[in-house]
């Protein structure tokens, strides 16, 4: 009688076992239009951002994770773990670039997509609050026009996909200005969020030595920081970071300024001060195939 | 085929980047071992002085004894990725944003670490060694630091070897967590690949084997320390010059 017991256990597990290793049911995401259909789909966005905020807060049915950081992101949507994630929209061309199996649904903000201001989706320069350096740089940023934006963001795109590979043409932003005299900036990123900042192993197309490392920074935030240095007569020191030491960082000092794809939420602004915004964009949704 | 060229890859294009964290890896452990057994013997030292008659002394006896168990209690007590984080950034918040040097300041963190629980460990060891031996040692007029120095500190380090070269082993791994302040090691190199290459499983799947060859390597190399100065099995406890039948053989066991 044990005998017969124990036997059905096992089948009984065995069973359990081999039901649980089926994987789920597929969320269709190709035809997602607007927020209210990805009812019932497991959606992911990068720890501490807005990214993260609007999911939760403007999504109804959807299953949030939360990763911390890009990679992660992209390696949960890869092994199917996630239905997709949140990313703003260069981010998705970056991705798409490099991975031809991934593809973007394009929400508009406060249309189709998720509802937020400039300062959710924009980014922008952070300082320590109270740096009489806000000023200076709002004014160097405001010299740089739409065009010059949109094509360096497409350069960076381009740079990401293969950053060994040498830039056909002169970068869309740059400044005749070699003066170093006024001392150093230093600039904080995390060097790992293409097309806005990225690591490599070379000095390709202009790309930053990252200090107390072998490698190079690239990308829209380092050619930004690149111009703002120059045009300030310092020199540029850039610095990678955690996501979450960005913030400290700045306020201890350590760093002057963080150009890190950042947006100037309400409670970032309450811990740094943010310049204008250099970049804005949609909040897209990234899928597999 | 794809997985195998994915590795290849990544070993022909950030081999460099993986030595160095190797070697990063192993001097932080090294370094931090040694120093942490240094500080554990000193304190095992310190701890066992018999209680001065002087009231004088008893009583900063009894504050160093006190300072020392804080000191192994909070260092045991808390993960030594929380005490990178407080020390490092402690640090530059005090100092105006100056920030310590990342190699020594990984090192300071190790050791300290280490040093705490080498504090237990050496205490073990001394408490090990027969107190006959401490007795026949101060009938014969030493003092303390004599009688650690030269009777009791050899035998302990005998005893501990396989406890510090486990916690050598554990040092090697646990350096990971220094990632979290940015020192170069094995680990922080296996995050900055992760993003250039986008290959998660890959990237750790290499860490993974490269930190395994490591810590065995070592284990073994410590295995015959250990051997070596545990000394033959075969020896002669009394010798006879003139009847070698009376001397006393003992022989390895087969």
């Amino acid at each position: 009688m044990k005998r017969f017991f124990s036997l059905i256990l096992v089948v009984a597990l065995m069973l359990c076992a081999f039901t649980s290793c089926g994987g789920r049911d597929k969320f269709n995401m190709a035809d997602v239009k607007s927020l209210s259909d990805l009812n019932g789909a497991i959606i992911a966005a990068q720890t501490g951002t807005f990214h993260l905020d609007a999911l939760t807060e403007q999504t109804e049915g959807v299953d949030v994770r939360e990763y911390p950081d890009f990679t992660q992101l992209l390696t949960a949507l890869n092994s199917g773990a996630i239905d997709g994630y949140v990313a703003e929209e260069p981010t998705a061309y970056a991705v798409i670039e490099q991975n031809p199996g991934l593809a973007y649904i394009a929400l508009k903000n406060n249309d189709t997509g998720f509802t937020a201001s400039d300062a959710d989706t924009g980014i922008a320069v952070a300082f320590k609050t109270g740096s009489e350096y806000v000023a200076t740089v709002n004014e160097i940023l405001s010299g740089i026009s739409q065009e010059t934006r949109a094509k360096l963001m497409q350069q960076a795109v381009v740079m990401s996909a293969n950053t060994d590979a040498v830039l056909s043409e002169p970068l869309a932003l740059s400044s005749t200005n070699t003066d170093t005299s006024n001392g150093t900036l230093k600039i904080a990123m995390e060097c790992a969020y293409a097309p806005f900042n990225w690591s490599q192993l070379t000095d390709a197309n202009g790309a930053v030595k990252i200090q107390g490392s072998d490698l190079y920074a690239n990308g829209y935030d380092v050619q930004i920081a690149k111009y703002v240095a120059a045009q300030m007569g310092m020199e540029l020191e850039i610095y990678s970071a955690k996501w979450d030491a960005l913030i400290a960082g700045v306020q201890a000092n350590t760093y002057d300024a963080i150009i890190a794809g950042m947006s100037p939420t309400a409670e970032r602004e309450a811990e740094v001060d943010f310049t204008d915004c250099y970049y804005n964009s949609n909040l897209v949704i990234i899928y597999k195939k | 085929m794809n997985f195998f060229n994915n590795i290849s890859n990544i070993l022909e294009k950030y081999s460099g980047l993986l030595f160095k964290g190797l070697g990063y890896t192993m001097l932080i452990a090294l370094i931090g071992t040694v120093i942490g057994l240094i500080i554990g013997l000193c304190t095992g030292i310190i701890r066992t002085i018999p209680v001065s008659k002087n009231k004088a002394i008893a009583i900063i006896q009894k504050c160093v004894n006190v300072l020392i168990s804080v000191y192994v209690e909070v260092f045991r007590g808390t993960p030594m990725m929380v005490q990178a984080m407080v020390i490092y950034w402690g640090y530059a918040f005090m100092n105006g944003g100056n920030t310590l040097p990342l190699i020594p300041a990984g090192i300071f963190i190790v050791s300290i670490n280490t040093g705490a629980y080498m504090t237990e460990i050496v205490r073990g060891g001394i408490i090990s060694v027969d107190k006959g031996q401490f007795e026949a040692a101060y009938s014969c007029g030493m003092n303390h630091f004599r009688v650690m120095l030269h009777v009791i500190i050899p035998q302990v380090m005998k005893n501990i070897l396989p406890s510090v070269s486990n916690e050598f082993v554990i040092n090697i791994k646990d350096t990971s967590v220094l990632n979290v302040i940015g020192v170069m090691e094995l680990f922080y190199q296996a995050t900055k690949i992760q993003t250039m290459t986008f290959q998660i499983f890959e990237t750790y799947l290499i860490v993974c084997v490269i930190y395994f060859i490591m810590t065995f390597t070592i284990t073994r190399l410590l295995r015959l320390a250990e051997k070596k100065l545990s000394g033959s099995n075969s020896y002669t406890i009394c010798g006879s010059q003139s009847d070698p039948n009376a001397e006393i053989r003992i022989k390895e066991a087969k």
